[in-house]
């Protein structure tokens, strides 16, 4: 009797069960659908060149949401009646919701991805390609923008800006003092450091290997070679970066920290509150710093003593287009329009973005201030970090290196040390 | 004796139900029931027959074919005129998922035709002893009178299949492929690859060595944590619950604070309080002449640090339960100890400690196995730093909750953390196990 009972209760629950899951077996046709679908539309855009949006076309855009993206959307809006979603979806965190999201359905048709996250998007093939509009991209951006949203010869990327970091300096406290070269620096530093009291002349985030590599390419080093495109080439323990690690290495006396301790949080309270002169920082932070209540300029980062001029990594975020979207002509169109020169521009005057496009450092609209014009200037002195998935192993093995370097290790042993490291994984890829 | 004389009673012919009952609903589930003359629950098993073999047919073969061979054709893209398409080929994960759910379902299924075939012998069974099978309606009302709970527990035991067992049987199988960020479908499809990624992780020495160093961490990480928390809580119930103490209560509550405070955010604030050059606990040990700790800074010091923010961080909790344990020991037996001249700290440790240790010790192992998971305090306190050039990505306070979310979220290295997982899993459901088994020991000894 109770046997049957228990059966019975068994069958309610199947029921439920079944209730709750019988579309899942059957999924996989529905996939294949998509691809009849997508093979559809491979014929119309064969009889066709010109790029028109799919009839019923809406967007979902990720972005970091700031008043440009609204203002960009509302404009497409009422340019081609499209609606665009704008989703609050940070940069770096967009290409792994997007491996989730975009089979489910609910990904984004535009997004974006600053360039060190393109090796893995493309590897998953979440990104098409830029086609339609690729003459058009490199011909209004900058080369070194445009390689950052290319991999293996392919663009995908609709470049909105690029960033770098060079020294914010805080002209009440440095007035007049002359800082052309590193040993400047040093000099004014070691004259204006007051340790008991927490007062810096110079001060950078060392435990984030993104800056440190300014002082390893003063000399000639460099992380992959090729203009950053070979991971086989590796130049992190080459001449040049031994020399620069020396370097490196002597700045403890003006920064007398552990890397570790000289966080973002410490160093932007100091020098929010006028206890830190030369600030190295990111462009990001033009917004903020701009409105401090004393005055700011940006300088390149100066010559290493006796050498050149380092070169500073620098980064690029632009907008892609999901290969999951429904609408990708749609996409592609939105992708041109919000990072074409007009909106570069506008997004320079509301955001303070230093434009991926060409040659308008000196447009009359675009802002004007010391903040701006100085990261102008650096600009010509950086080079793009790697959009390869290998550059995970420099984060991996450089991190430790640069901190032991400046707790005073060997500097030769521990990037060759390291260099082995990299170069073993990436072999054993 | 019994049987055999009820057995006489029925003619030969009669007992051929059970057997022909049996039989048909092996042949189709549901028609034993039919023949039993339990109609509408013979017709609700048939339809579940009908279903089992629709998917047997139309599903099972795909389903096989995925879980096998993880997808054929792969995804890439197509150029056509000035345009690439992406032509969409086989996703190894849903495919993964899709045949997992499919077996599952035909399991149950399974199970459903043997119990129904073991339904209709049992109620041939019946009928043969000359007793009216349950109409449909009263195998209702008795199943809503009696077996309502079994009904309602089906639910959350659905829940339990499909949410937790299946994503675990999921993150079993991706340990044995070789899914990773280089392998990310749709772009590519994923491949089995059987013990690679353990072999990998135990014998490869760069990896087998962050493996051992993390777990053997990870207990020390755990043991102190949990012997300091607790022992901390200890003297404070001790100190508060006093005889002679004033403001009990208030001493209480500001022991408590700490706990109160939601965990991130202390844990923020202490990781700049432990700052070696800003922090306010190395400016005043500056301000005492004593020379500044590298709290965070030194491998060792980090270790520590985190073991003493945890300490600060649980330790109420402790006292809280030790309190309320404490009250519930006899007074008379400190009285007969005053009357022996039993000194204080006698009394402690023969009558207070073992009091406490006897309703406490399942706790502890819990707080045990929970701080072996503790992601929250290393991720937001130290965040596995300092680094170390020796480790795969892991630096020198990682603990293996964290070291495996650094290799999932971050790396994508899914079939490393996978692995990782599966010997937290063991190690978790080891002690489980054996505290579920204590648990019962002590009713057993309390009941003797």
């Amino acid at each position: 009797m109770a046997k049957k009972l228990g059966l019975l209760a068994l069958c309610m629950m199947l029921m439920f069960a079944l209730a709750a899951c019988g579309g899942k077996p059957g999924s996989g046709n529905a996939e294949t659908g998509n691809a009849a679908a997508n093979a559809g539309g491979e014929a119309t855009a064969e009889a066709t060149e010109e790029l028109t949006p799919e009839p019923g076309a809406q967007l979902t855009f990720w972005t970091i949401k700031d008043d440009f993206t609204n203002y960009a959307a509302a404009e497409f809006e009422k340019k081609y009646g499209i609606k665009v979603t704008v989703e609050d979806v940070a940069y770096w965190d967009s290409v792994a919701r997007l491996t989730t999201d975009g089979p489910a359905g609910t990904g984004a048709d535009v997004l974006g991805i600053n360039n060190d996250g393109l090796g893995g998007a493309v590897k998953a093939g979440v990104v098409l390609p830029n086609d339609y509009f690729e003459e058009e991209t490199k011909s209004i951006n900058r080369k070194m923008a445009v390689d950052a949203s290319t991999i293996d010869g392919i663009l995908y990327g609709y470049p909105r800006n690029v960033y770098t970091y060079s020294l914010y300096v805080n002209k009440d406290l440095v007035k007049d003092t002359k800082l052309d070269t590193w040993d400047d620096i040093i000099a004014f530093s070691k004259k204006y450091n007051d340790v008991k009291n927490n007062k810096y002349g110079f001060m950078f985030e060392g435990s984030n290997a993104f800056y440190d590599v300014a002082f390893m390419t003063g000399y000639g080093g460099y992380v992959f070679g090729s203009g950053e495109t070979d991971p086989h080439d590796i130049g992190v323990n080459n001449e040049g970066s031994v020399q620069g690690m020396k370097f490196f290495q002597t700045l403890r006396e003006i920064m007398p920290l552990k890397l570790s301790d000289a966080t973002r949080d410490v160093k932007t309270g100091l020098w929010e509150s006028g206890k830190l002169a030369i600030n190295m920082d990111g462009s990001w932070n033009i917004g903020n710093y701009g409105k401090l209540p004393f005055k700011v300029e940006v300088i390149p980062l100066p010559a290493m003593p006796g050498g050149k001029e380092p070169i500073v990594l620098a980064g690029n975020t632009s907008y892609y287009v999901s290969s999951y979207s429904k609408y990708p002509n749609a996409a592609k169109i939105f992708a041109s329009f919000i990072t074409s020169k007009e909106m570069q521009i506008k997004d320079n005057q509301m955001t303070g973005i230093i434009p991926a496009a060409e040659g308008i450092d000196n447009d009359p609209s675009i802002r004007k201030d010391a903040i701006m014009q100085g990261f102008f200037k650096q600009m010509k002195n950086s080079q793009m970090m790697s959009n390869r998935t290998e550059m995970e192993y420099f984060w991996n093995y450089m991190g430790p290196a640069f901190d032991d370097i400046w707790n005073g290790a060997d500097v030769k042993a521990t990037l060759d040390k390291a260099a082995e490291g990299m170069k073993s994984s990436i072999e054993a890829k | 004796m019994q049987q055999l004389a009820v057995e006489r009673e029925y003619p030969e012919h009669s007992r051929k139900f059970r057997k022909k009952a049996a039989l048909l609903s092996a042949l189709a589930m549901g028609l034993g029931q039919i023949y039993n003359k339990q109609y509408t629950k013979g017709i609700l098993l048939l339809a579940f027959y009908a279903y089992g073999i629709f998917t047997a047919i139309t599903s099972l073969p795909h389903a096989l074919w995925a879980l096998a061979t993880l997808g054929e054709t792969e995804t890439h893209l197509k150029k056509v005129g000035r345009l690439y398409k992406q032509v969409m080929g086989d996703h190894s994960i849903f495919l993964m998922i899709e045949g997992l759910i499919t077996v599952f379902i035909m399991l149950v299924l399974i199970w459903m035709y043997i119990a129904s075939i073991k339904d209709a012998y049992r109620t041939g069974k019946l009928r043969e002893e000359g007793i009216q099978p349950n109409t449909f309606k009263q195998t209702l009302s008795f199943v809503a009178a009696y077996r309502f709970p079994h009904i309602v527990l089906a639910i959350p035991l659905l829940g339990v299949v499909f949410f937790t067992v299946m994503p675990i049987i999921f993150m079993i199988l991706v340990a044995f492929t070789d899914f990773t960020r280089d392998t990310m479908p749709p772009a590519h499809l994923i491949n089995w690859e059987g013990l690679q990624a353990f072999k990998e992780l135990l014998r490869n020495s760069s990896w087998s060595h962050t493996f051992y160093s993390v777990t053997i961490w990870t207990f020390v990480w755990a043991f102190f944590a949990t012997v300091t928390g607790y022992f901390g809580g200890f003297a404070a119930a001790l100190l508060v619950q006093q005889k002679g103490i004033r403001f009990r209560a208030f001493w209480r509550t500001a022991f408590i604070l700490p706990f109160a405070i939601p965990m991130f955010v202390s844990t923020l604030i202490l990781r700049n309080i432990f700052n070696g050059q800003f922090g306010p606990v190395n400016q005043y040990l500056g301000m005492l002449g004593i020379s500044k700790a590298p709290w965070l800074s030194d491998p060792l010091w980090a270790k520590i640090t985190l073991i003493l923010a945890n300490f600060w961080l649980t330790f109420p909790v402790s006292m809280l339960m030790i309190i309320g344990i404490l009250s519930t020991i006899p007074k008379d037996m400190y009285e007969a100890a005053d009357i022996d001249g039993a000194s204080g700290f006698q009394k402690t440790r023969l009558i207070t400690f073992p009091m406490v240790m006897f309703s406490m010790a399942p706790l502890i192992i819990m707080q045990f196995v929970g701080n072996i998971n503790n992601f929250n305090i290393v991720y937001l306190l130290t965040n596995g730093k300092p680094l170390n050039g020796d480790f795969q990505f892991a630096g020198h306070t990682d603990i293996l909750i964290t070291w495996l979310f650094k290799l999932s979220m971050e790396q994508g290295k899914y079939n490393y953390a996978s692995v990782i997982g599966i010997f937290i899993f063991i190690v978790l459901s080891a002690f489980a196990i054996w505290n579920v088994r204590r648990t019962k020991a002590f009713k057993e000894e309390e009941a003797s």
